[in-house]
């Protein structure tokens, strides 16, 4: 029996079938958490944070049109919890305008080299990725760990597709400057 | 079970957690797009005002008479509704990155398409005699509430501007019948910019540009406002 699509589940959800609610969860937790725990510094929060996320997608289940995918809709709810959250902790102002969303950029496509990116990358990533501000960190995660498309980072992260594209690319080239760097001190140290 | 499922549940079932009703959110969308569509009118209304005050004050002529016509044009341009029109671009911006077509393409393409929008309903609006008529309106004392507006901007004393009808033509210029300071001596010299084929005649509309010296303007320049509107005279 082939499983239910998640936007089957929340049409169903929407009728007021909290079992199949209780199947979101069982497949969301596991994501939101390790997108959380990239995203959080106190892991404390990551349970509270992550439950806020289940539950502002219950209350709010029937502003989801069945139409779309609901992955970046789940995403977008826990995006705005989790920022909310490292402001909270970390005192940041809001911006209404980033600069990096004004211009169109014509370079900044989805590449089909990801296989192979990820495994050079996830190493580099592991190790280096607090140095990363959230505004790149959050679409470096989101497409290599959540292993979401340019378009529905998109929709997560209310930004130009192009800007999605250019943001994953800088944070790439800050992590690779910034592990290299690492391993310089590293040789350096040792002699 | 996990931990995390089960105290979501127990929650859910317990009644401390409700799903909002459908309602709720149709509606707020509909109140987004209708403050959406209410900031755009006014945005538009704004405008549309501005250059209609612009034209109506013969400010907007101003950049064509070199420096000077410049400097009284930004003295006489309506910078409090200039600063209101940007600040309206900006809400509307915010407002427009809430929806899916405006977050979608970088913001310069949905400022763009603010400006659009703006730039198509003003000249729609212009063609119309709304602002004209009020105009008319509030100098005559009326239209409780805008009427203020247009008298503060369409009224005050304009900086070096002067706008009427040619009362008649003279060796050195005109006598201009200015719409609110009545008969002007005009003189025109070498210096005086002046449109293509200047043949001044009586009846028609000009506006002037220069230092008023005891009823006497020494013209820095002269413009034709074709199709600008013809303000009532002030009562006296």
């Amino acid at each position: 029996m082939t499983e239910e699509s998640d936007e089957k589940l929340a049409e169903a959800i929407q009728q007021g079938d909290l079992e199949r609610f209780g199947i979101l969860i069982d497949r969301y937790e596991a994501k939101l958490k390790r997108y959380a725990r990239k995203f959080l510094y106190n892991s404390d929060d990551i349970e509270d944070q992550v439950q806020e996320t289940f539950i502002k997608a219950y209350t709010h289940i029937q502003s989801f049109d069945t139409t779309r995918k609901f992955s970046p809709w789940i995403y977008r709810i826990a995006h705005n919890i989790f920022v909310n959250e490292l402001r909270r902790q970390t005192y940041a102002p809001i911006n209404f305008f980033d600069p990096d969303t004004i211009f169109p950029y014509l370079t900044a496509k989805e590449t089909t080299d990801k296989a192979t990116l990820d495994a050079e990358l996830s190493k580099i990533i592991d190790e280096v990725i607090d140095i990363l501000p959230v505004k790149y960190k959050e679409p470096l995660i989101l497409y290599f760990y959540e292993e979401q498309s340019y378009e529905d980072i998109s929709e997560i992260l209310r930004i130009p597709i192009s800007t999605v594209g250019v943001r994953i690319k800088r944070a790439k080239d800050k992590l690779k400057q910034a592990y290299e760097d690492k391993i310089n001190r590293q040789n350096h140290d040792k002699t | 079970m996990t931990k995390l499922k089960d105290n979501i549940i127990k929650k859910i079932e317990a009644g401390q957690v409700a799903m909002r009703p459908k309602w709720q959110f149709v509606l707020k969308t509909l109140l987004m797009f209708i403050g959406v569509l209410l900031i755009a009118f006014s945005l538009v209304y704004i405008v549309s005002y501005i250059v209609f005050v612009l034209k109506y004050t013969g400010a907007a002529y101003g950049p064509m008479m070199g420096t000077q016509g410049a400097l009284v044009f930004l003295f006489s341009a309506p910078w409090t509704l200039i600063a209101l029109a940007l600040l309206f671009i900006i809400i509307l911006e915010i407002l427009v990155q809430k929806f899916s077509f405006g977050y979608r393409k970088p913001l310069l393409y949905s400022a763009l398409g603010i400006i659009a929008v703006a730039t198509l309903g003003t000249l729609i609006l212009l063609q119309t005699p709304l602002h004209q008529r009020i105009q008319e309106k509030s100098e005559k004392g009326g239209v409780p509430l805008l009427g203020k507006i247009y008298r503060e901007f369409g009224e005050n004393p304009r900086h070096n501007i002067r706008q009427g009808i040619i009362d008649s033509v003279t060796a050195e210029g005109f006598v201009l019948n200015d719409y609110h300071y009545g008969l002007l001596t005009i003189k025109i010299n070498e210096e005086t910019r002046l449109p293509k084929r200047h043949n001044f005649v009586k009846d028609m509309i000009v506006v002037v540009f220069g230092e008023e010296d005891d009823g006497t303007i020494y013209a820095d320049g002269v413009a034709f406002p074709n199709g600008s509107p013809r303000p009532m005279p002030m009562r006296r």
